[in-house]
Parts: C-alpha cells; sequence; structure tokens
C-alpha cells in the first residue's frame, strides 16, 4: 500500500519572504504558505489556496537543504539515512496535475509504509525511543536566486501512530 | 603546537574508543572522523558498518557522488546481538535483533588533487583495500561505470564456518521493464517489484523525500537489463547527482533502497557546518 504524505502551498508570498537565514530551529521562519484548510488522512492530501494579486505562474521554485538532518528513528540496519536531507525538486508555478494559478504542486516528504512499518517492528528492541522523529530542512528558492524561506519538515512516528508536519503544519495523528 | 594537538585528538579518540568497548552495546561515533595531515588523510570510523559511516564522510568532505550496495551478511560470524536491553527485560523470550559485527575502522589515503580526474576512485580503491584486510564484516569491489560513476559493492560474506563466500550483488540480477513513460518514483517502484519477483527479495523504497522522483517523468525500461543500470538511469534522469545505498536488513530480512543527493559540507563562518551542492567550487 502507498502511503505518503502530500502537502500542498501556495507561492503566493514569495517575493516578500526574502526572510534572514538562520540556522535551526527555522520555526519563526516557516511562512511558505501555510495552507487555509488542511485535510489529511492516511492517503490523502493536504491542499492549501491563498488569493493573490500578483502572478507567479512559470516561475520556478527550488528545494535544497542548508544543513543535514537528524533521524531519531534509525538504526545501523535500518536502511534509512541517518542525516536525512531533501533530493532537490524544482516546481513550477502553476504546472503540472496539483498546481494551479500561484501554486507549485505537491512536496512529498516522510517514509513511506514499508519503513514506517520497520520502525514501528523493530526500532524498539534497537532502543529506539517512541515517538521518534525524522527532521529534514529545506530551504526555497525562487528562481534559483531568492532564498524566501528554510522550512522544517517533519516526520514523527509513534508506536502505532505517525504524523508529518510542514514548516509548522501538521497532518493529523494518523493511527498506524 | 601541531603536534600538542593532534595528539590531544588521538587521546581523546582513544579515550572514546575505549569506553566503547567497555560496555556491552558500544558507543560507535555518530559519523566517521577525517583528519588532514602532513603524510596524508587519516579517516576513523566506528560502527557497525564501518565503510559506510567512512563512505559517508568521504562523499560529504569531498562532494563525491557514490553509490554503496552492502554486502547481506547473515552468519553469526558477521552479525552479532544488538537487542536493547531494557526491550530484551521486556520481551525475555522473544528472538533479539542483529546488527552487522563491524567496529573500528582506520584508513589512510593521500590527500586527493582537485586536478587529479582519478582522485576518487584512487581514495576509494584505498579504502576498500585497507578495509577489507580487516575483519570487519564483508568485502567489497569499486566498480565504475564508463561514465565514471561509482559503486562500492558487497561481494563477499562470511558463512556459518567463518569461510568468505562469493555473493552475487541484488543489483546484478537482469530485468525485462516494458520502456514506458513514467515519474521517476513509479520507474524506481516498477524496477523495485520486478527485482523481488525475479529473486524473491524484497526491497523497501526508503526515500525520506520524494518530489524530486514525483515530478520527473523518463522513459526508462529493456529487456534483461541489469537493475543497477535502471535504477542509475532512473536516478540520471533527475538531472540531479543523486547516489543510493542499498541497505540489508538481516532480521526481516529485507533490502532498502535509500537514495540522496551527493553534497559537500563546508564550514559556515560561524562555527557551524552547511551544505553545498556537489560540484561547487572546492575548499582544498
Amino acid at each position: 500500500m502507498l502511503h505518503r504524505y502530500l502537502i500542498g502551498y501556495d507561492a503566493t508570498w514569495i517575493n516578500n519572504l526574502r526572510l534572514h537565514f538562520r540556522l535551526p530551529p527555522f520555526a519563526k521562519n516557516a511562512k511558505d504558505g501555510a495552507p487555509i484548510f488542511l485535510l489529511m488522512t492516511g492517503r490523502s492530501k493536504a491542499w492549501a489556496t491563498r488569493p493573490s494579486t500578483y502572478s507567479y505562474d512559470n516561475n520556478s521554485v527550488t528545494e535544497s537543504s542548508p544543513v543535514l538532518g537528524t533521524n531519531a528513528c534509525w538504526w545501523s540496519t535500518s536502511g534509512m539515512v541517518q542525516y536525512p536531507t531533501v533530493q532537490g525538486s524544482t516546481w513550477v508555478v502553476d504546472q503540472g496535475g496539483d498546481a494551479g494559478h500561484n501554486q507549485y504542486g505537491l512536496d512529498t516528504f516522510g517514509f513511506e509504509s514499508g519503513v514506517v512499518n520497520l520502525i514501528q517492528t523493530q526500532g524498539a528492541a534497537h532502543d529506539v525511543e517512541f515517538p521518534c522523529a525524522i527532521n529534514i530542512y529545506q530551504a526555497m528558492n525562487y528562481d534559483g536566486i531568492d532564498l524566501y524561506v528554510t522550512n522544517l519538515l517533519t516526520q514523527t512516528v509513534g508506536s502505532n501512530t505517525v504524523q508529518v508536519c510542514r514548516a509548522g503544519v501538521c497532518s493529523g495523528t494518523i493511527p498506524y | 603546537m601541531l603536534k600538542c594537538m593532534r595528539m590531544l585528538t588521538v587521546l581523546a579518540l582513544l579515550c572514546e574508543l575505549i569506553s566503547a568497548q567497555s560496555t556491552t552495546r558500544p558507543n560507535f561515533l555518530d559519523r566517521a572522523r577525517i583528519q588532514h595531515g602532513d603524510s596524508g588523510v587519516t579517516i576513523t570510523a566506528n560502527d557497525s558498518i564501518p565503510l559506510l559511516q567512512a563512505l559517508y564522510a568521504v562523499r560529504l568532505e569531498y562532494g563525491w557522488q557514490i553509490n554503496w550496495e552492502e554486502a547481506p551478511c547473515f552468519s553469526h560470524f558477521d552479525l552479532v546481538d544488538d537487542t536493547g536491553p531494557k526491550w530484551r527485560a521486556a520481551h525475555p523470550d522473544a528472538k533479539g535483533v542483529t546488527r552487522p559485527a563491524g567496529g573500528l575502522f582506520t584508513a589512510t589515503f593521500p590527500e586527493p588533487k582537485p586536478s587529479d580526474p582519478h582522485a576518487e576512485r584512487l581514495v576509494l580503491a584505498r579504502l576498500i583495500e585497507e578495509y577489507n584486510a580487516t575483519d570487519n564484516p564483508g568485502r567489497y569491489v569499486l566498480r565504475v561505470d564508463p561514465d565514471g560513476q561509482l559503486t562500492v559493492v558487497g561481494t563477499e560474506v562470511r558463512d556459518e564456518t567463518g569461510a568468505l563466500q562469493e555473493i552475487s550483488p541484488l543489483l546484478d540480477t537482469p530485468l525485462t521493464l516494458a520502456k514506458a513513460p513514467r515519474t521517476i518514483y513509479d520507474t524506481i517502484k516498477s524496477i523495485l517489484g520486478a527485482l523481488q519477483s525475479a529473486t524473491g527479495r524484497q526491497v523497501l523504497f526508503a526515500a525520506s523525500s520524494s518530489s524530486l522522483f514525483m515530478t520527473t517523468q523518463a522513459t526508462i525500461g529493456g529487456e534483461r537489463v541489469p537493475a543497477r543500470e535502471l535504477l542509475k538511469q532512473a536516478l540520471a534522469s533527475t538531472k540531479r547527482p543523486i547516489q543510493y545505498d542499498l541497505g540489508f536488513n538481516p532480521d526481516v530480512p529485507v533490502y532498502m533502497l535509500s537514495p540522496s543527493p551527493a553534497m559537500r559540507e563546508e564550514d559556515d563562518g560561524l562555527g557551524g557546518r552547511r551544505l553545498v551542492p556537489a560540484g561547487s567550487s572546492a575548499k582544498r
């Protein structure tokens, strides 16, 4: 079963979010278009819309990790990365099936069900303490030049729950 | 002064290692340590899979893109109990969990010159040679693609008699995959599915972030193409320097495929470390 967590964000506030870069925690800088409403279940997606008078359509947004993340769910044979980062995706605003006007589509992060299952079934025996959290730092650049925000992405795995958060906006705690 | 500092560093490291050995569950290093000196670069790893820990440090130090395929250890010569005491106390009769029986690994190699196109290959060959001379689990080889991409591949493990036994790396498996346009995410999933059908081995996709794979399309496939080749084509289609780790969990057992972008870590000038894209100008 595919088990992924999707949170969509708009690109409305891009230009006026040229924020001072700081090392973690980034929570205070997380203004990457907080959603007005959020729907989240195990297989659904959260979506954000925000009215705007300025159009950012056809411009790009690129992610990168400014520093290594942390993974408290990790052990040596877990097969996960110990220090997670984003992969460096680029979105084009208002292009692709998931992106509307001033939206750059879905950001997909968090380990899938197979890995979550492994953490929940084997982690405790390897001394992983629940809930354990995976933190990823995500810097967002507009048109490859303008760093406008750095988000904290988290996935928190409990012994029978999972939750993902992006820039302080969280899914519900999903029984798992 | 420099000598004193080096001696202090070595002493601190020794204390840490002695302390690690004096507990039932070793205190491994969080990350391998790299020291640059007159006689070259010394790397010290202390982990259950110390070659991977060393490799991870080398990747970040130089921004090199290197793939890793773990030797799937299974015997009691290569694995040790890793069951946490708290969990064991609560589950006295349950089967515990294991980890590879690795530990300390130190290697030295000449400082790679940025102008040397073979530097990466030479350093890795040296690391692997020194690793294979230790008692740490698994034996590894370096595979070099025609395009220069490097993959460290586990090729031997100990069997239940303690003898080294050659293994066929999982990603050597020839696969037939219909050539069709898909997202990279679906392509990788198709490769892993085909791999499971062909070998009976399950491979979990362990990406912590997948947007890049879901937003990139490619047409990849072929008849009886090694899984490794298909995977590399898929990752290369992202136009990003994505490397992969193929890990092995002996307790399930299951393989785990974990992609990550090649990056270099450097001082940020404020006492911390920051990541920069691989290929950006080297500090040395």
